[in-house]
């Protein structure tokens, strides 16, 4: 991370990026209300001297924040600030589709050096262009923006070096894209970018899972099973790589984990014959089949335990998805559809009642 | 991370351009030094492909390659097949795969289609003695028509097979494929009549006529399907390019003819050398 502005609050805390700006401001929001309510309700009264004091503190804490980073100081400022996030991700994904068309547009016309000048070119101006974006883009919507760009110049790059010179396809590009994303990612806080760099660095780890276990690695989504090194590297990524300085980067890590077990579990449940298992393709879906109800429990369980609510919510998604095929497994044919989708209903209304207990359980376990 | 600027900026900058001189060097590489084959290709082998709504804003050009195989082994495909007939059990157990596997059921059947595909080098033929087999192929179906359609009493529409085998259709047939190189060239030596090409062989069992089943496989994938034309080539392709920009392809049989000299290097990776129109 190379954020210009570093701001020291008292002693030992410093605070350099946006996220936790925005993060300390929203502290003394909360602050604020709740002293206004004991104030309010005589369970505590400060005096008024204490009073102007915090107050002052308080704002001068905000205004040198707000000079350093761009916070929301509102709940509308927020509402905007929410529209400008979705609004900068659109156009990112937008900005890097106009660059794919850009390059095709004119791309028969060129000679081959032009071509590879260009290709070489791209990436290399619009990633130092990112960084000089980000060092006067308190914001990050820009550099958002031209982060995105920035990555698919690379990838154009490297894809479009091997058209034009007719290369043999690699997966040694998947790995090259992946360190690019995530070193845009981590420079800049983006989380499209860390998406990115996941995505290649899952692709990257299947593919050569699969040729160590002897196939063309472009084969590798012929066996799901090429999937589950990449989820057990992500989850000891967010296991044991800091991600304190980044808000969200580790939950983004233990999702895609998930992602890439629960999604080979759930197509070998369904096709057994593409497993690397040389057994009876139905005894193998039928222990995939079990094999999903106990991870994605266990996903849940280990969510509520370690309070990762995209775990529980990832575990819970994939639990109702694979208790659903087994009902439509077992019962669409031989029930009328009226009780087949109420049998659904009432299942949801019963884990619902389980995740309630096991919600009121967790209460009770953090009252002191 | 907590890299100062110059760090990031620096490793960013070291990725992009490492990426870039590997793939330039790999290109360097199979250019430079003997070329393993160079194929004199015509219309007929090369074709501007379908193109598709997405791709309608690229204006660069490049050409599918088309190759053929001979001589089916599936009893219910005609003379224009696309399973190799030489891809036996003999040639199977020389490329690796294990022919001892039972497939007298569905469940052995489903072990031995199981097998991973295997990288091979493929032997691909221009104009030589599977050409000739396949004009002999489409007298024999033309004759075979004309007895049908005398019987019929149909006079209209005469048969075309070997009509469209003389004037049109491709002449390259993937004739072989091993495990060494080198065996394959000295075998294949003619290096203006036999290309290497990178592909994968995937084993397979069909039924003949009597309904038992036999070993066999299929090409799964060709290393060059397409070949890119530089710009100072692009002037032959112009017209067919603009029909296909209009229509979305090109009829084959209407394209100009022109003869390019397609070069395959040292990594197998081809590019045009030159382009004559004809």
């Amino acid at each position: 991370m190379c954020r210009p502005v570093i701001i020291t609050l008292g002693h030992h805390v410093q605070i350099s990026t946006q996220t936790e700006a925005q993060r300390r401001v929203d502290e003394i929001k909360i602050f604020q209300q709740e002293l206004v309510r004991l104030q309010q309700s005589g369970i505590f009264n400060l005096s008024l001297e204490q009073l102007n004091s915090v107050a002052s503190h308080h704002n001068a804490l905000l205004a040198e924040l707000s000079r350093g980073f761009d916070i929301d100081r509102t709940i509308v400022s927020r509402q905007l600030s929410t529209g400008m996030r979705i609004a900068s991700f659109l156009g990112a994904l937008a900005l890097a589709a106009s660059v794919f068309f850009l390059f095709y547009q004119f791309w028969g016309a060129l000679p081959t050096s032009a071509q590879v000048a260009i290709l070489v070119l791209a990436p290399l101006g619009s990633f130092i262009g990112t960084m000089w974006v980000q060092s006067r883009d308190s914001t990050g919507y820009y550099t958002k923006l031209a982060a995105m760009a920035s990555f698919t110049c690379f990838v154009l790059d490297i894809s479009m070096l091997g058209q034009i010179f007719n290369i043999t396809p690699s997966d040694n590009a998947l790995i090259v894209w992946a360190v690019f994303a995530l070193l845009l990612a981590y420079a800049c806080e983006l989380h499209l970018l860390l998406v990115a760099g996941i995505v290649c660095l899952i692709g990257f780890i299947a593919a050569r899972t699969g040729t160590w276990g002897g196939m063309y690695w472009l084969d590798f989504v012929d066996r799901p099973e090429n999937f589950f090194p990449a989820a057990i590297v992500l989850f000891l990524v967010s296991k044991f790589v800091s991600h304190l300085r980044f808000t969200g980067f580790a939950m983004l890590y233990r999702v895609f984990s998930l992602l890439s077990l629960f999604i080979p579990m759930l197509i070998l449940a369904h096709w057994g014959s593409s497993s690397y298992l040389d057994l009876d393709p139905k005894f193998i879906e039928h222990s995939y089949q079990i094999a999903g109800f106990l991870f994605s429990a266990g996903a849940i369980w280990l969510g509520i335990r370690r309070h990762w609510p995209e775990v529980v919510n990832t575990g819970e998604v994939f639990f109702v998805i694979f208790l659903y095929t087994k009902f439509q497994d077992w019962w669409w044919e031989a029930m009328p559809k009226y009780l087949f989708f109420m049998v659904m209903g009432l299942t949801a209304a019963l884990i619902n009642g389980l995740l309630k207990h096991l919600r009121e359980t967790q209460s009770g376990d953090a009252k002191p | 991370m907590n890299w100062p600027r110059q760090y990031v900026m620096l490793t960013g900058i070291v990725v992009i351009l490492l990426a870039n001189l590997a793939a330039l060097l790999g290109v360097a590489y199979n250019r430079n030094g003997a070329r393993d084959s160079t194929l004199k290709l015509s219309q007929r082998e090369l074709e501007i492909p379908y193109r598709s709504s997405f791709n309608s804003d690229n204006n660069g050009i490049s050409l599918r390659l088309k190759y053929r195989f001979l001589g089916a082994r599936n009893p219910y495909q005609r003379y224009d097949e696309i399973d190799p007939g030489w891809l036996d059990k003999a040639k199977l157990a020389s490329l690796g795969f294990n022919v001892d596997l039972p497939i007298d059921t569905e469940r052995s059947r489903t072990t031995f289609e199981r097998q991973f595909s295997k990288p091979v080098f493929l032997v691909m033929e221009l104009d030589g003695p599977a050409y000739q087999q396949s004009i002999e192929l489409a007298k024999k179906k033309d004759a075979e028509e004309l007895i049908k359609k005398e019987a019929d009493r149909e006079t209209k529409n005469q048969p075309v097979a070997l009509i469209q085998e003389m004037a049109m259709n491709s002449r390259l047939f993937v004739i072989d494929a091993g495990l060494d190189r080198e065996v394959l060239r000295a075998k294949y030596s003619d290096r203006v009549r036999y290309c290497l090409v990178h592909g994968k062989i995937q084993p397979k069992v069909i039924t003949n006529k009597e309904k038992q089943p036999f070993m066999t496989g299929y090409v799964k994938n060709v290393s060059v399907q397409s070949i890119n034309v530089p710009l100072e080539f692009r002037e032959v392709f112009e017209a067919d390019q603009k029909k296909n920009l209009g229509n979305g392809y090109v009829d084959s049989g209407k394209s100009p003819p022109f003869e390019a000299t397609v070069a395959f290097g040292r990594r197998l990776e081809p590019w045009i050398l030159a382009v004559l129109k004809k």
